[in-house]
């Protein structure tokens, strides 16, 4: 980012539509049946303490990583295509 | 190929594949080698990205089956040969980012893929889909 001149003044927003991984991640609480995974989850929370990325929740509707992690029907594939950025070059000259 | 009909998406929804499915096996070096193509195709398109990544599992066991899968792939390219990413210009620019992954997709052993990408103004710039390496216990650890 410092590369193309320009200062990023907020964190950075990840997207996540799982509620309990967002509350595990913020919450300070012990959970006995996140043990398995304590390693990487304070990592995350260093981050998260730092400023340097932020999780908030997104719905499914809205998640456009859906996408990279599973097929879809053609209506949602079409709409998360779109919001990817992939577009006809032949239809949508005047963008 | 050349005259196939096309599809509107790379991959069939309900379709799962697995290492031994029993179908007669193929000429593993065209299968990868149309593996290699699609890869290469998935710097400019990242719709076919996960498709792609799912088939690129199976390159030591093609079959049959999993032929037909990348052959749907060119298929569906073959409907959406002129599509792109598109960069246009915007006032305020913010960096977003988005991940996801799905919980125990891969029948064989049971791991997760994830998925992220991120985006600056309305394009994405940076993509990925994998499995993970790690077998997820919850689906809030995957």
């Amino acid at each position: 980012m410092v590369d193309l001149q320009m200062e990023q003044k907020e964190s950075t927003q990840i997207l996540v539509d799982n509620q309990a991984a967002i509350s595990i991640a913020k919450n300070h609480v012990f959970h006995g049946k996140t043990k398995h995974f304590k390693l990487k989850l304070y990592f995350l929370r260093e981050v998260q303490r730092e400023g340097e990325i932020q999780l908030i929740y997104c719905k499914t509707e809205n998640q456009n990583a859906d996408i990279l992690t599973k097929s879809l029907p053609q209506a949602k594939y079409e709409f998360f295509r779109q919001r990817l950025g992939v577009c006809s070059f032949i239809a949508k000259k005047e963008c | 190929m050349e005259e196939c009909r096309s599809t509107t998406t790379p991959m069939n929804q309900k379709e799962k594949f697995c290492n031994e499915d029993g179908a007669a096996k193929i000429d593993e070096t065209l299968y990868r080698t149309l593996i290699g193509c699609l890869m290469y195709l998935t710097t400019t398109r990242p719709d076919i990205m996960n498709a792609t990544s799912i088939l690129s599992r199976y390159m030591r066991c093609a079959s049959e089956i999993h032929f037909q899968a990348a052959k749907r792939i060119v298929r569906y390219i073959k409907g959406t040969i002129d599509y792109g990413l598109k960069f246009c210009q915007v006032k305020n620019s913010i960096l977003h980012s988005y991940s996801d992954s799905d919980w125990a997709s891969c029948v064989d052993d049971m791991r997760s893929t994830s998925g992220y990408c991120f985006s600056f103004s309305s394009t994405i710039f940076l993509w990925s889909s994998k499995r993970q390496e790690i077998i997820a216990q919850s689906t809030a650890e995957a």
